[in-house]
């Protein structure tokens, strides 16, 4: 049996690894706080749990089963590895065995969670308690879906299914939502921003039509820990809700190092790359026998660390050391998620690399340590990718490895920052009027809306305006939905941009499909003669058809992969409003924003030094969106205090503002800092002045950008003060970033600090 | 744009604040919509309900009185009476539960005509009252001649709807309406006619769609039909500006669909009675369809496909003579199926007698061997194929020690 504990003090006694570590926390062991089974749980269910093992509860689980069973609804925040899953089974599956019409809906924000989930729930199911568990999804065959709708008693699903699958076809679904009980929203903390934003509404219409034949269900919504897990989730379902913090599962001890890879050349201050030494950190603890999850911050930085691993464990005589490791991400066909699912619960694949697509909670049988190759975009994502590593009782370890950005190079040197901030808040706009609209043309066409019908708030304008547009219809006090089109169709939950590309293996005559990306990604990673990594195989691309939306590949061996250079660019192209607010000029309009791939690099495998480019035809990938412009006029106060900051600084502080802005906007417009893009200019061609673009990240725009315009006050005062009263010394990711230049001679902070004092006090 | 947004309901509610009043909107405004009393009269309808319209009109006969046996409703001796064509015009083809119906049709056999029933729903809050109407006529279907009760069979008594595509939209969207409006709906025995044209035509037409039937089947031209893509639009237009003239063309649609729909099935019974005489129907299909009730007919006219050089046609005849072990006349079937049309599967089930029956080793090898030269360089399953079977040959070949 592999001694995570004696792994680690041989870690914390080896001179080269302990060179590089910046910091080394250790959180101490906790007692579990137990409770019995409440006495009103069907002894069938407890038989279940007791030959899997489970002998009591928690502390929380019993409080979520006992709020539930008021019929309250509850909110629980759940580290990794406390049992979330039994929060909800438990109520749930006691209140279905009591009544034999009552129904359940369990929501997940993917499809990897849900089949997870499924697997759980055959498992307790099989043991005797009999309960219909379905899975509705758009991997979901026809006959399997009449079967889930007819008798399913608790079904999976995701929000997108239930946008346009379940809701729009409510009819077929009578018995099912007559008699819900029962919403389990889970990871409800991913809600967030504009795509928080559309489940709130999805909520709502879910309840709308619920009420509509008579039910009432409870929810309950699982979350990590965020800033703000109650106020997320009671603005996700629209009504209140008890929440439960209280984490009483055990847990082992913790480590958690902080790693910056070393210098390899003192001259130009580069360090050791985060990919090679992420991988070799891992192939060390693998082969000691540590199963190992390691997170990489892209899909190639996941295949290369994959190829590595197996590469430096690749030996026949011993079948690689027994050791069997494997990538997992966004665009492997169905089956080989599940695969791959299958092997780490059942322990045949001891290490997982994968990006963030297993951060969410999936049970993947206790791994023992976590690698990041990369610190993640936020702490609260840092500290879920470090707690999948750890079980019950045992010690655990994760290792945190710096990039060389500098915002990693901040992080690793400010441990106090990483452990010190309280994780972000998520926040939603749920009346966000756009998102708004376009649910409420569903929910029309879902029901008839009466006049004065609320729907989160009073909406009789908006069916004003869509009566004017002519898809519904105003007759005897209620509006019809009077229209040929499936609005569900024309709403996406996500900023999906289009359909996928179909990657194929056209090896030998072959026609097998192996995968899919998007196509914005397939422009970067699947041009003309890219080298593609699936699962450590390698596939050179002969073809990449964006127009047919397939990507031939064949089977190559080379010894380098490729990597893209992505140009972004920005153009305004309408001006609708100008006006003068804060000394400077705001602008709001039309752009466009283009990204484009026109080279490649060759990078050799393992030294990763560049071999070569290559040119890539491919057109722009465009976006037509909204944006906000603050232009810096030269007789403004604040061009004038732009021209005072010294002229070799200026680029550097007009991009320092922009990602301040970007800090701050979020938590003004209620959304998501991926919800927002944020450009710069010393001189736009159009508008012939210093210009900081902030635009929506969604095509046609969700109305942020309309919503900086009428905040961009207060926001540029809170920018003021948090540069004004930020601890740190040179900047910091909480502020305007960290300042990456070797040996500067100014304190770019300072410049900016002022820069904007001047400029706000005007 | 997006960013119009804002500024239009901005001017919505001026406007509103500056009338007083809610949705003075053209075209759907109470006093121009028209209450009970006012709502425009439809031409050739009778007003029924507050918003329900119906007429009937009659046609000359399409269907014989009766059939003396009929394949499409499995049963000797049917009454054309009891049978009811049925068809409904939607305003979408999501089925979802924002598709509504606002015209049903329903045709029958009676006192020597053919009689359609048109029922109208003029606007949205009559829907209700309107499916009450379609539900007495389908409960009537349902127990047609139900006075008759010495009949012992419950189907030979009751009427049966007939539908082209009924089964998977007609019925689903008028079940969704019904659930809606909190009742049931009661049916009676379905016949969807798109199943029998398919099962006879796929392959042969590209579209087999009730309109390029007609056209392309029973050669019928309608000239100057409203396409149905466009009636959707055309009752919203009404709806708007409750004016009955954009509803004429969208009526005679209706209607024309019922009675193509009963040539249909007009057109079916012939063809199954009769095959000789529908020399445009492909054999083998109609061949199969037969060969359920009448084997020797069936049979033949699938034997009638092989012989035209129909290769599915002939792999049928083939696995039926193999299932009743009548082995001398299967492999001759494979044989000039494989030799004469390259079929590889006919070569398999010749390799598979070869091995598993005759147990003739030399010669199923040697016919592999002719079977490589035959294939393609970028056939490669079928090659693995033979490679699988071959190396097995060997491996028996060598345990038995020759």
């Amino acid at each position: 049996m592999p001694d995570t504990e004696q792994v680690l003090s041989e870690l914390a006694h080896d001179q080269g690894f302990m060179s590089c570590v910046t910091h080394w926390e250790t959180l101490p062991s906790r007692e579990g706080i137990f409770s019995p089974f409440p006495s009103d749980v069907d002894p069938r269910i407890i038989s279940a749990l007791k030959s899997r093992g489970i002998e009591c509860l928690y502390s929380h689980q019993a409080e979520c089963y006992t709020a539930v069973r008021k019929g309250q609804n509850v909110v629980v925040v759940t580290p990794t590895a406390s049992g979330k899953t039994l929060c909800y089974n438990l109520p749930v599956l006691n209140g279905l065995l009591e009544r034999r019409e009552a129904r359940a809906l369990y929501l997940f924000p993917t499809k990897a969670l849900s089949f997870d989930q499924q697997a759980e729930l055959n498992e307790i199911v099989l043991e005797g308690v009999p309960v219909k568990v379905s899975t509705y999804d758009g991997d979901t065959p026809s006959s399997v879906r009449v079967s889930a709708r007819e008798s399913g008693r608790i079904v999976i699903s995701n929000p997108d299914m239930l946008h346009s699958g379940i809701l729009p076809n409510h009819p077929k679904w009578i018995k099912f939502l007559s008699n819900l009980s029962y919403v389990v929203i889970d990871e409800v903390h991913t809600y967030r921003g504009v795509f928080g934003s559309h489940m709130a509404n999805l909520i709502r219409r879910l309840k709308r039509v619920v009420r509509f034949y008579g039910g009432n269900p409870v929810f309950i919504a699982l979350s990590a820990t965020i800033g703000n897990p109650l106020e997320l989730a009671v603005n996700i379902i629209g009504e209140d809700a008890v929440l439960i913090e209280k984490n009483g599962a055990p847990s082992g001890e913790k480590h958690i190092v902080l790693y910056n890879p070393p210098i390899v050349d003192s001259v130009q201050g580069i360090r050791r790359g985060v990919v090679l030494e992420s991988q070799k950190i891992a192939l060390n603890l693998l082969r000691k026998g540590i199963k190992t999850i390691v997170f990489a911050r892209s899909r190639i930085a996941t295949e290369l660390i994959a190829s590595y691993i197996r590469k430096s464990l690749e030996n026949i005589f011993t079948d690689n050391e027994r050791i069997r490791v494997e990538s997992y991400r966004g665009g492997y066909l169905p089956h080989e998620r599940r695969e791959i699912e299958l092997g780490l619960r059942d322990g045949n694949i001891r290490g997982v690399v994968s990006t963030t697509a297993l951060e969410l909670g999936i049970d993947i049988g206790g791994l023992d340590a976590a690698v990041l190759a990369g610190f993640p975009g936020s702490i609260a994502s840092a500290w879920q990718q470090a707690g999948r590593a750890g079980r019950r009782s045992s010690v655990s370890l994760a290792v945190i490895v710096a990039s060389s950005s500098p915002v990693d190079q901040y992080l690793i040197r400010h441990s106090d920052y990483f452990f010190g901030r309280s994780p972000e808040s998520g926040f939603i706009d749920s009346r966000n009027l756009y998102i708004l609209l376009d649910h409420l043309k569903c929910a029309a066409y879902e029901l008839p809306f009466t006049r004065g019908e609320d729907f989160g708030g009073d909406v009789g304008e908006l069916l004003g305006y869509l009566e004017e547009e002519g898809v519904v219809r105003f007759s005897e006090g209620s509006y019809y939905w009077s229209d040929r089109s499936y609005p569900a169709e024309q709403v996406s939950l996500r900023s999906a941009s289009g359909e996928n590309i179909v990657i194929i293996d056209t090896t030998k005559g072959r026609q097998t499909v192996i995968g899919e990306m998007d196509r914005p990604s397939a422009k970067e990673l699947l041009f003309d003669n890219a080298v593609y990594l699936h699962r450590g195989q390698q596939f050179m691309v002969k073809k990449l058809d964006i127009e047919n939306k397939t990507c031939f590949v064949e089977e190559s061996d080379v010894n380098y992969y490729t990597d893209s250079i992505v140009k972004t660019d920005i153009k305004l192209l309408s001006r609708d409003s100008e006006e003068n607010a804060c000394h400077a000029t705001i602008l709001t309009g039309d752009v466009l924003v283009r990204s484009q791939v026109t080279k490649y690099k060759k990078l050799a495998f393992f030294t990763h030094e560049s071999i070569g480019y290559g040119d890539i035809f491919l057109p722009e990938e465009e976006m037509h969106t909204r944006s906000a412009v603050i232009l810096l006029p030269p007789d403004q106060a604040s061009g004038k205090a732009f021209a005072r900051v010294p002229v070799h600084l200026r680029e550097e502080a007009i991009a320092r503002v922009g990602s301040l802005l970007q800090n701050v906007a979020p938590v003004f417009l209620l959304c998501d800092r991926r919800d927002l893009g944020v450009a710069e200019r010393l001189k736009d061609p159009e508008t012939q002045l210093p210009s900081i673009f902030v635009y929506d990240m969604y095509p046609g725009g969700t109305g942020l950008a309309d919503g900086f315009r009428q905040k961009v006050i207060d926001i540029l005062n809170a920018a003021s003060d948090l540069i004004a009263n930020c601890p740190c010394e040179s900047g910091c990711p909480s502020c305007i970033g960290p300042d990456s230049r070797i040996s500067p001679e100014d304190n770019l902070k300072i410049v900016v600090r002022d820069f904007l004092l001047s400029w706000t006090a005007g | 744009m997006a960013g119009d947004l804002g500024e239009r309901l901005e001017r919505l509610k001026e406007a509103r604040r500056k009338t007083g009043q809610e949705t003075a909107l053209s075209g759907s405004s109470p006093s121009k919509l028209g209450c009970r009393t006012g709502d425009p009269l439809i031409p050739g309808f009778t007003r029924i309900g507050s918003y329900t319209y119906k007429r009937d009109v009659s046609f000359q006969p399409i269907l014989p009185p009766s059939y003396e046996r009929s394949y499409l409703a499995s049963c000797k001796a049917l009454g054309t009476d009891r049978l009811v064509f049925f068809d409904l015009e939607t305003t979408g083809l999501s089925g979802g539960a924002g598709t509504f119906v606002f015209l049903a049709g329903f045709g029958r056999m009676k006192d020597r005509c053919f009689s359609v029933s048109q029922y109208f729903l003029s606007d949205y809050p009559g829907e209700r009252e309107f499916l009450a109407f379609l539900r007495d006529e389908l409960k009537e279907t349902a127990s047609f001649g139900s006075s008759e009760a010495s009949v012992p069979d419950e189907r030979e008594i009751s009427g049966i709807l007939v539908s082209y595509n009924g089964k998977s939209f007609d019925i689903p969207v008028l079940r969704n309406r019904f659930l809606m409006s909190g009742s049931n709906l009661i049916l009676p025995h379905h016949i969807d006619l798109l199943y029998p044209i398919r099962f006879l035509f796929r392959g042969t037409y590209p579209e087999l769609s009730l309109g390029a039937v007609e056209r392309c089947i029973l050669k019928m031209e309608r000239g100057g039909d409203l396409p149905g893509a466009l009636v959707p639009g055309r009752y919203f237009s009404f709806l708007k500006g409750r004016d009955p003239a954009f509803l004429e063309e969208v009526f005679s649609h209706h209607i024309q669909d019922i009675l193509s729909l009963c040539r249909i099935y007009a057109y079916l019974e012939s063809v199954l009675a009769d095959p000789e005489s529908h020399p445009e129907v492909p054999r083998f299909p109609l061949g199969r369809l037969l060969y359920r009730h009448n084997r020797e007919l069936g049979l033949s006219l699938i034997r009638e496909a092989m012989d035209r050089g129909d290769t599915r046609a002939g792999l049928f005849v083939g696995r039926l003579y193999k299932k009743a072990e009548e082995w001398e006349e299967a492999f001759t079937i494979w044989k000039c199926l494989y030799t004469e049309r390259r079929s590889f599967l006919a070569l398999v089930e010749m390799l598979k007698y070869l091995e598993h029956r005759l147990h003739d080793y030399r010669a199923a090898l040697s016919l592999i061997e002719e079977g490589y030269t035959r294939l393609l360089p970028f056939e490669v399953e079928k090659r693995e194929e033979l490679n699988k079977r071959k190396e097995r040959i060997e491996r028996k070949i060598k345990n038995m020690g020759l």
